[in-house]
Parts: structure tokens; C-alpha cells; sequence
């Protein structure tokens, strides 16, 4: 047994350290399969999935080795399994874009977790009128077209606006980063 | 730019279209190769999809960004597991967010698996009490109500324009009928005048000619009978021709012949099928919507090519359309880009008439050339007033209903179009065209007055597009690298010979059969499609401008090469079927292969393009399958039972497939693999009869496959 089991009776259980660390990947977890399955609400699907497997697997990770590494693999494999199913219906990038991708992604989590930190200051530097449109997109059920429709304007001119603005917000991330979060 | 700078630039759009889930299967395939090919493209690419799942993840959290903060990982482990766990439940008015609510219920979850686990070594008494915790522990994990997440409180009325007080908002609502849309009457017929065809084909010739000399290429020789003539069957008639036209055409020895032929291609129904059939797809592509009435807008084009009706005249019966789409198929146009706010109308429109690419300046200026974003929307407020609606045609006695039909309708809105700038301002557009502003009060029926400025007189544009499309369709190749984009960015080659066939096909009264007659007639359109080292190099596949030195082998279009397999193998004489029931045979066939983009442009992908696909699905397809039987009554049947000796039927065979004569080189090799074939089969015990059949069917199989039969040479 190692220290990512607890013991109940006869029946192995969780750490509470294993519950936290997988509590807290979950968003990490979230972006790293996204980056892989482009679609959220299927990459929200397939990490439910590995969620699953990582469950089942508790007993097999090792406390104090990389918690990202060892659920990226698994994510890996539900990622497989979950394109394979999918084939036929859409369009799907390669194995071999899949792989560079996802290696980076992997290696350079570190960085990305800080840009997203930075984000979430730069979603407050918007314009109002960017920050609500941005917010009804992505609010839960909304997709671009619907929210066209709510608010009376041409499909296209919203996907454009919201094409602008996610250029804004890497710009802004950008430019925190490097000035190390001052503004 | 760098180069890292120019990939970059070329990537973006393509990611926001991947985030808005409308990114198409080829552009799906750049952007996998700007990702493949550099290191910055790749780290880009990771970076936006980051941004766009970080975004889409903490919007399921809560509205506003504290919350977001709550969601990252601590540096240590200072919160005990509970504590992380219990503390998004208890803020007050918010509900759990989706993510956070997963985490919970599966940590949830390892409680009831603790339970189910002990509960596996308890006395069966307890069962009851365990039951009541099963149910949770198989749904939870894999499916998380969405339900319970309040959707952020967003006012919906926010004005996505700033506008000056006078301007008018423009009108959502239900579209109101005018009584009468104002009348705006077509332009007048265009003088015909009589020109010279010599001379007219003489100044094609001196233009082309001095293109090879500046080049230094010297061109190909002349196309052998059999080749022209299977040629420029397929350009007219969209098949190849069948075995007695072709012997016909060979046994024919008149001095002018081939332009006789010209003249009595034009003059059948066939082409006016064929040009049906291209437009068909030029004009709504492949594959159309529920609303739109593809026959009735194909009759709408056989009658116009029938009748020889000139260029401008289709052109604005089709930008004017108006009413019953069974009885005005030309509306049919229309009502296929109505969707996406009639964006894809506009840019369709301009486009296909005027080769003008519009569609980028619906985001952004044109960097390569002066045409600005706002033309884009002075052309699109046109269309502003569009719109199609659904209606049944009653029988007025009974009250019955007797057929559903789309109308194409002009309402009473009035105002301007409203878009916005690359940096975010909302600018507005009025109807406007080529420098004509057009009143944009209600009254105006501003899409009909856009057709009369389109086509009314003298409209080099108009012209010239249609003459760069005509070019391609015989040449394989147009004056500009694509036949849709007379853009100044894209020069072409032969500007002065471009100019001069559109100003002759406008003084002709816009008249297409004259058209076609002068390009068939070319030194050009002879010769052959081999080349020697003299003109190697004449390749515009390879980004080189044409000299038109050689002839450019087409690849057939799905539609060509079904029925030019049809003939081939001469299905048509055994059913007996008529137009209509032929079309939507082949209709049946095509639509396998379609694959549609419901874009701005309204896109669509052919699967099946002279390639390798295209390759097995014939091979393979049933299609082959029935044309291979020899049983009696077949084409092939009769061809092998015939009393003929094995030398005439592959002369047959081979003149039905490829319109020519075997070398006699090849009629040898044939007549070996024939008699190989049959020897071979035989000797494994069928009889010889059927051993014979069997060699021919190899062979007929093998012609059909070649590259020679797939191909316009």
C-alpha cells in the first residue's frame, strides 16, 4: 500500500492528498484535453471519462510524482478511444498534430497555468460592452449563433466581434506576463 | 512581416473560426500545417485554444472574475480536502458551478464506494439502507445535471450600435409585405451587333501568340480529330461522345468540320443541359436546402440557355427574382443565401457576376487592393430588404392544399446596414454600388435596383467575369488563377485580350452561343494536350501564368463523368429513361459525395474531384458492377456474343470508352491480355464460352479505369 490509499475496514479508499490533487487538476485537466479535442463540450466528455478511469486508478499513482503526467496519459488514451468512436462524424486533426500539440501543452502547463491567471485580470480591462458579450458566449447553453439571435445582430458580425476580443485578451495577457502583472 | 508574424496572421482566423465550431474540413487542414510546420504557429495555437477553454470553463463558474480566482491551485496543501470541497456550495445566491459539481459528486462518489465496498462484507440485513445510496454512484460521474447552474443575470437589451439620433434602427421585425414592391423593369435587350467572327478569333489568335513569343514557348501541335472531338463534346454537351458520333465525326471528311460541329452541338438540347447542370452548381452548389427548388430553378436556366437569352438579361431575372418559387425558379438563386442574414447572398452575388471576393471585406479592408470593408455592406444593405417565406398553394375550391412553396418577397425595411471595424467601431452602410448611392427610404426596392446597375448597358465587369469563367471552362484554365477573382491583387495573364473578348462579347449583345464560338475556334482550343520541351514549362498547375500553349488537362466533374460512363457503357439505351428520372438518378449518385459547409460563402466540398477517391469509388461502386455483366441485353453481353473476330470488338470497346481507335501497338497487347485472360480462367475448368466473356470484362473494367477516360484532354 502506498500513501495515496487510506484504509476503511479491508476496502482501499483515496488520500485525502489524491481527492485534493484531482480536485484541482480538474481545470488544468480540462484545457489540456481541450487542446487535443478542440470542442468543449466534447472535450468536457471525454474528460468525464477519465475522470472515471483516474478514479478507478487511484492506487496506481505514486504520491510525489507528477499528478499532470500521470492523468495527462490517461487523458491521452480517452482522447483515443473517444476519436476513434467519433471518426466518421467530423473533421479531426491528425495523430501526429495530436502528439506535438499535446507534448507541448504538457511541458509547458507551468506557463499556461500563469497565463490564465492573467486572464482573469485582463477579462476586467475589457470594455463593458466586450466583457458582457464575451460572458453571454461562453455562459453555460449559449453558442454564438443563439446569442446572435438574443441580441439582434448579424451572426457574423458577432463572431467577428468575438474573434476581436479574444485577440484582445491574448494581447493583454501577453503584455502582463512580460511586464510580470504590473499594468 | 516575419515569417513566424505571416503564419500567424494566417492561423487567426482560422482559430476563431475553430472556436465558433464552423471551421471547414480544408481550412481544418491549413491550419493543422501552419501548426506542423513552426514552433510559433504551434505555441499559438495551444495558447488560443487555452484562452478559449479558460474562458468557456470560468463562464461555467460564475459570471464575474472573483470567482474565477477560487478555481486555482493552492501552492500548498493548506486546505484540507473538505474545506476546498464544501466552500463554492456555501456563497450565498450562486449555485455550484457545473465543473466544481462534478469534482464534488465524484468526491461524493468515493464516499458511497466506501460504503458499497464495506457494505460487501456486512450481513444482508443491511441491503435496505445501501440501496438507497446505489442509486447515485453509477449516473454522477459521467453525468452531470447542467440544470443546476444559474445562468448569469445578463441584460439583453444592450445596443450593439452607437449611432447618431437621426439614424434609423434597423427593422427585426416580421417582414411586412408591400402591397407593391416598386417596379423597376429589366434593362432593355442589348443591341446585337453583327461582328466578324474571323476577325474576332484572328485578334484571340495575335494576342495568345504573342504571349508564346514573349515567353519563348512554341506550342503543341494540333489535337488529333479523335481527341478534339471527345474534347469539346465533353465542353459542350458535359459527356463524351458515343461510340456512332465519334465514328461519324472520324469518317467525316468536309474541310470545315469542326466548326460545323461547333455550330451543331450548340444547337441541341444537350447544351442547354450541360450549361443547366454547371450553372446549377455555380449558382446554389450541389446540394440546397429544403426551401430551395432546384428543377424549377434548372428550368429557369435550360429555357434561358435554350432560347440563347443574353448574358445581363439571366443575370438580372436572377438578382431580381421575385415571388412563387416553383413557377419563378429563378428566385431559387436567392433563397439559397437568404441564411446567415443574406451575408452569403451578397457575397455569392458579387462573386459569381462580378468576380469580385467581397467576402473578406466583411470583416476587414483588403490589404492587397482599394476595395474596403464597406463596400461589402453598401452591397449587402441591398439585400436588406430580402427574404423568403414558406407558403401553400390552395386549391381555391376545395380549400385543399395542393403543393408547398417558398415565396422570395421584397419588404418595407428601410435603413442602412450596420457592421464593425477590426478594432471594434460599428460603422454604418448604405446601399451603394460601383459609386451609385441608392435612396434607402422604405419605398426603394433597392435589390431590383441593384440588378438594373448590375446589367443595365455597357458592364465591363459583368462581361469580363463571365468571359474569364467561359475561358476556364474550354481552356482549363482562366486569365486569372481563379475564375471567381478579377481582383486587382490577382493579375491576369492576358489583360489586353481579357478586355477586348468582354467588350466584343458585350458589343454582341452578351450573347453566350457567340461566345463559345469564337474561344471553340481558337488556334488555342485545337491543339493537342501533349507537350514537347518546347512548352514544359507552360504549366499553370505549377503557379505559372498560362500561355495556353497546350491544351490544360480538366479533370471531370462528377457530373460529366457519370454520364459520360453512362454512354460509355451505354446504360442509357437499356432503360429507356426519361430527363427527369435520369437527373434524379444522378442526383442520388452525386449526394454521396457532397459535403456542405453552412458558411458565409456557403462553401461546399466535393469528395469526388478526378482523384483517388474518386478512383475506387468507381472501381468498386455498383455503378461498374451492372455495367460489367455480359449478360444478355447488356452492352457488353452483345459485344462479346457478336460474330466478329477478337480484333473488332476491342476496336470497339476501346472507341466506346476512350473516343478513339487503339495504336496498334495497343490493339496487340489488348489482344494478348484478352486471350491470356481467357486461357487463364479456363484452365481453372469454366468453360470457354464464359472464359472469353470474363477476358473482355477485364478489359472493359481496365478502360474504364483509365486515366484516359477520367480526364479531359
Amino acid at each position: 500500500m502506498n500513501e495515496s490509499e487510506a484504509t476503511i475496514g479491508t476496502v482501499t479508499t483515496p488520500s485525502p492528498e489524491f481527492v485534493q490533487l484531482f480536485t484541482h487538476h480538474q481545470r488544468r485537466l480540462f484545457l489540456y484535453i481541450l487542446s487535443q479535442v478542440p470542442n468543449p463540450i466534447e472535450a468536457e466528455e471525454v474528460q468525464q471519462e477519465t475522470n472515471v478511469v483516474i478514479w478507478s486508478k487511484f492506487a496506481q499513482f505514486r504520491s510525489g510524482t507528477n499528478f499532470l503526467a500521470w492523468v495527462s496519459q490517461i487523458a491521452n488514451f480517452e482522447v483515443m478511444k473517444y476519436r476513434s468512436r467519433k471518426k466518421r462524424d467530423r473533421m479531426q486533426f491528425s495523430d501526429e498534430f495530436l502528439e506535438t500539440v499535446s507534448r507541448e501543452a504538457l511541458e509547458r502547463s507551468d506557463e499556461l497555468e500563469e497565463r490564465r491567471k492573467a486572464l482573469v485580470e485582463c477579462i476586467e480591462k475589457l470594455r463593458p460592452r466586450d466583457r458582457e458579450l464575451i460572458q453571454q458566449r461562453y455562459a453555460p447553453g449559449e453558442k454564438g449563433k443563439h446569442l446572435a439571435e438574443q441580441i439582434g445582430r448579424p451572426a457574423n458580425s458577432v463572431y467577428q466581434s468575438l474573434g476581436r476580443i479574444r485577440r484582445t485578451l491574448m494581447e493583454c495577457i501577453q503584455r502582463r506576463l512580460v511586464t510580470g502583472g504590473m499594468p | 512581416m516575419t515569417p513566424d508574424e505571416t503564419i500567424i496572421a494566417e492561423m487567426t482566423p482560422l482559430l476563431e473560426a475553430l472556436c465558433e465550431d464552423r471551421l471547414a474540413r480544408e481550412d481544418a487542414a491549413r491550419l493543422e500545417r501552419c501548426v506542423l510546420t513552426s514552433s510559433a504557429a504551434r505555441w499559438y495555437y495551444i495558447r488560443y485554444i487555452d484562452l478559449h477553454g479558460s474562458l468557456y470553463w470560468n463562464a461555467a463558474g460564475a459570471g464575474s472574475a472573483e470567482a474565477l480566482s477560487s478555481d486555482e491551485i493552492p501552492t500548498s496543501f493548506d486546505l484540507t480536502p473538505e474545506t476546498s470541497l464544501v466552500e463554492p456550495a456555501k456563497a450565498p445566491g450562486r449555485s455550484i458551478p457545473a465543473r466544481k459539481n462534478l469534482a464534488i459528486v465524484l468526491a461524493a462518489c468515493a464516499c458511497v464506494m466506501v460504503v458499497v465496498g464495506w457494505a460487501r462484507f456486512q450481513p444482508p440485513a443491511n441491503h435496505g439502507e445501501i440501496a438507497h445510496h446505489e442509486q447515485p454512484v453509477a449516473s454522477p460521474a459521467v453525468d452531470v445535471p447542467q440544470n443546476h447552474v444559474v445562468t448569469p443575470v445578463i441584460p439583453r437589451q444592450f445596443s450593439p450600435v452607437e449611432l447618431t439620433s437621426t439614424a434609423t434602427e434597423p427593422s427585426k421585425a416580421t417582414p411586412v409585405r408591400t402591397a407593391n414592391p416598386e417596379v423597376i423593369p429589366p434593362p432593355p435587350e442589348p443591341r446585337r451587333e453583327e461582328l466578324d467572327s474571323h476577325e474576332v478569333v484572328a485578334a484571340i489568335n495575335a494576342e495568345i501568340r504573342r504571349g508564346w513569343q514573349t515567353a519563348a514557348v512554341r506550342p503543341s501541335p494540333v489535337a488529333d480529330d479523335a481527341e478534339w472531338f471527345r474534347r469539346v463534346t465533353l465542353d459542350l454537351w458535359g459527356r463524351i461522345p458515343t461510340l456512332d458520333e465519334t465514328e461519324a465525326f472520324l469518317a467525316n471528311k468536309r474541310p470545315n468540320k469542326r466548326e460545323e460541329t461547333v455550330d451543331r452541338l450548340l444547337d441541341d438540347t444537350a447544351f442547354a443541359h450541360n450549361l443547366t447542370t454547371i450553372w446549377t452548381n455555380v449558382l446554389i452548389g450541389r446540394r440546397s436546402g429544403p426551401q430551395v427548388n432546384r428543377p424549377a430553378l434548372q428550368k429557369f436556366l435550360r429555357m434561358s440557355f435554350a432560347a440563347n437569352r443574353p448574358w445581363n438579361q439571366i443575370v438580372y431575372d436572377l438578382v431580381a427574382a421575385e415571388g412563387n418559387n416553383v413557377e419563378q425558379g429563378q428566385t431559387n438563386f436567392l433563397i439559397a443565401h437568404l441564411n446567415n442574414d443574406a451575408l452569403p447572398a451578397t457575397a455569392v452575388t458579387a462573386r459569381v457576376f462580378l468576380g469580385e471576393q467581397l467576402q473578406c471585406n466583411q470583416c476587414h479592408n483588403n490589404p492587397f487592393n482599394k476595395t474596403q470593408q464597406a463596400s461589402f455592406w453598401e452591397m449587402h444593405s441591398f439585400f436588406s430588404q430580402t427574404a423568403s417565406v414558406p407558403r401553400q398553394a390552395v386549391d381555391p375550391r376545395t380549400g385543399e392544399t395542393r403543393y408547398s412553396y417558398t415565396e422570395l418577397v421584397t419588404n418595407t425595411a428601410g435603413g442602412p446596414s450596420f457592421y464593425e471595424t477590426q478594432n471594434g467601431v460599428m460603422r454604418v452602410a448604405y446601399p451603394q454600388f460601383h459609386g451609385a448611392t441608392v435612396d434607402a427610404s422604405p419605398e426603394t426596392n433597392r435589390r431590383a435596383t441593384l440588378a438594373r446597375l448590375m446589367t443595365e448597358g455597357d458592364q465591363p465587369q459583368l462581361a469580363a467575369a463571365y468571359v474569364n469563367r467561359v475561358w476556364e471552362h474550354f481552356l482549363g484554365c482562366g486569365f486569372t488563377p481563379s475564375p471567381d477573382d478579377l481582383g486587382s491583387h490577382s493579375p491576369a495573364s492576358h489583360p489586353e485580350l481579357l478586355q477586348m473578348l468582354s467588350k466584343q462579347f458585350i458589343r454582341s449583345g452578351y450573347d453566350t452561343k457567340q461566345l463559345m464560338k469564337w474561344i471553340c475556334a481558337t488556334e488555342a482550343y485545337q491543339l493537342t494536350s501533349r507537350f514537347g520541351p518546347d512548352n514544359r514549362e507552360d504549366d499553370p498547375v505549377e503557379g505559372q501564368l498560362p500561355y495556353f500553349s497546350r491544351m490544360y488537362v480538366k479533370s471531370m466533374s462528377p457530373e460529366q463523368f457519370y454520364d459520360s460512363f453512362v454512354i460509355a457503357t451505354k446504360a442509357h439505351l437499356a432503360g429507356g429513361v426519361d430527363w427527369e428520372q435520369a437527373e434524379t438518378q444522378r442526383q442520388k449518385w452525386l449526394a454521396q459525395y457532397v459535403v456542405d459547409y453552412n458558411t458565409d460563402e456557403n462553401d461546399e466540398a466535393m469528395e469526388l474531384d478526378g482523384n483517388l477517391v474518386q478512383a475506387l469509388t468507381l472501381m468498386n461502386g455498383k455503378l461498374v458492377e451492372k455495367a460489367l455483366e455480359t449478360s444478355p441485353g447488356t452492352y457488353l453481353g452483345e459485344v462479346v456474343r457478336r460474330r466478329a473476330d477478337d480484333k473488332e470488338k476491342i476496336r470497339e470497346l476501346c472507341l466506346a470508352v476512350l473516343s478513339r481507335p487503339p495504336t496498334a501497338n495497343e490493339l496487340t497487347n489488348m489482344r494478348k491480355l484478352v486471350r491470356q485472360d481467357a486461357a487463364q480462367i479456363a484452365s481453372r475448368g469454366t468453360n470457354r464460352q464464359t472464359a472469353e466473356a470474363d477476358g473482355y470484362q477485364d478489359l472493359f473494367w481496365a478502360l474504364l479505369n483509365s486515366n484516359e477516360f477520367s480526364v479531359i484532354h
